[in-house]
């Protein structure tokens, strides 16, 4: 069993810039949004008018400054970097709960990282298939993992429930040992 | 075998946990609940069948599939109703 403090530093080949460089995000607040019957239409205006946000009614991942949603099934998404008055003002139209414990964030990035990934990710991540803002939410080493791609580098992020994450990081830094992989603490963005 | 989860895409089976025939329409009362429950056909051929992406967007999918081949035609959000 992996501790928690054995996952923070430089694991497998120690020489050279690492293959895979994992940040692991603290203090990022998430919301879960899952639309009401007949909410659909009011929540996408508030969204816009609100928070500059278009949902996405396909797995995809927008931004709009500190804010960020992943879509994660018909008509429910994760907001990141969610405000505390999200509930309210979505007030009649979604249900939001507070999910900021519930996942642990991390972002995947590095000139391996496709290779590492792909000995778990069952979808073809290549930019052909999954450009940046595409999102999946699928199964990792079976732990399930929400993961969309934030930039042509290219460069990720996860969601990991948070009881299963050092399972999923003991998964990853023995996928990316024979690159070479860092892991490191991050702040929190959306 | 994969499945076309409307919304995700085109996913590997493992994904999913399949429940079985769609057809079926659960008895309102006792009445005819022993038939719902034991009397199925088991057709060579199309079937529409109940399939759950728990491990994706937790949409409970009607799948049409060939039982005897496995070739799948068709999958919709079963939230939508019987059609
Ligand atoms: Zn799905």
């Amino acid at each position: 069993m992996l501790e928690t403090a054995q996952i923070y530093g430089r694991h497998g080949v120690a020489e050279g810039l690492a293959g895979v460089t994992a940040e692991v995000i603290e203090g990022l607040s998430i919301a879960s949004v899952a639309e009401r019957r007949h909410g659909a239409a009011g929540l996408a205006e508030l969204m816009a008018i609100n928070y500059g946000l278009t949902l996405p009614r396909r797995p995809a991942h927008v931004g709009a400054g500190a804010l960020g949603a992943v879509a994660v099934g018909p008509g429910r998404w994760l907001v990141l970097g969610a405000p505390p008055d999200l509930g309210r003002s979505l007030h009649g139209v979604a249900s939001v709960t507070e999910q900021s414990d519930g996942f642990v964030p991390v972002t995947l990035s590095g000139p391996s990282v496709l290779k590492c990934l792909a000995k778990g990710v069952p979808l073809d991540l290549h930019a052909a298939a999954f450009p940046p803002g595409s999102a999946a939410t699928t199964i990792v080493a079976h732990i399930g993992v929400t993961l969309w791609c934030l930039d042509a580098t290219p460069r990720f992020a996860l969601l990991i429930a948070r009881s299963y994450w050092v399972s999923f990081m003991a998964w990853l830094i023995a996928s990316g040992a024979e690159f070479g992989i860092e892991v490191v603490p991050a702040k929190g963005r959306g | 075998m994969k499945l076309p989860c409307p919304f995700c895409g085109l996913r590997d089976a493992h994904e999913f946990s399949y429940l079985g025939d769609a057809g079926p329409h659960r008895p309102e009362t006792a009445e005819g609940f022993h038939d719902y429950v034991y009397l199925r056909d088991n057709p060579a051929g199309l079937l529409q069948e109940l399939w759950y992406h728990g491990q994706g967007c937790r949409s409970w999918l009607v799948v049409e599939r060939d039982t005897l081949d496995h070739s799948v035609t068709g999958a919709r959000l079963a939230r939508g109703g019987r059609s």
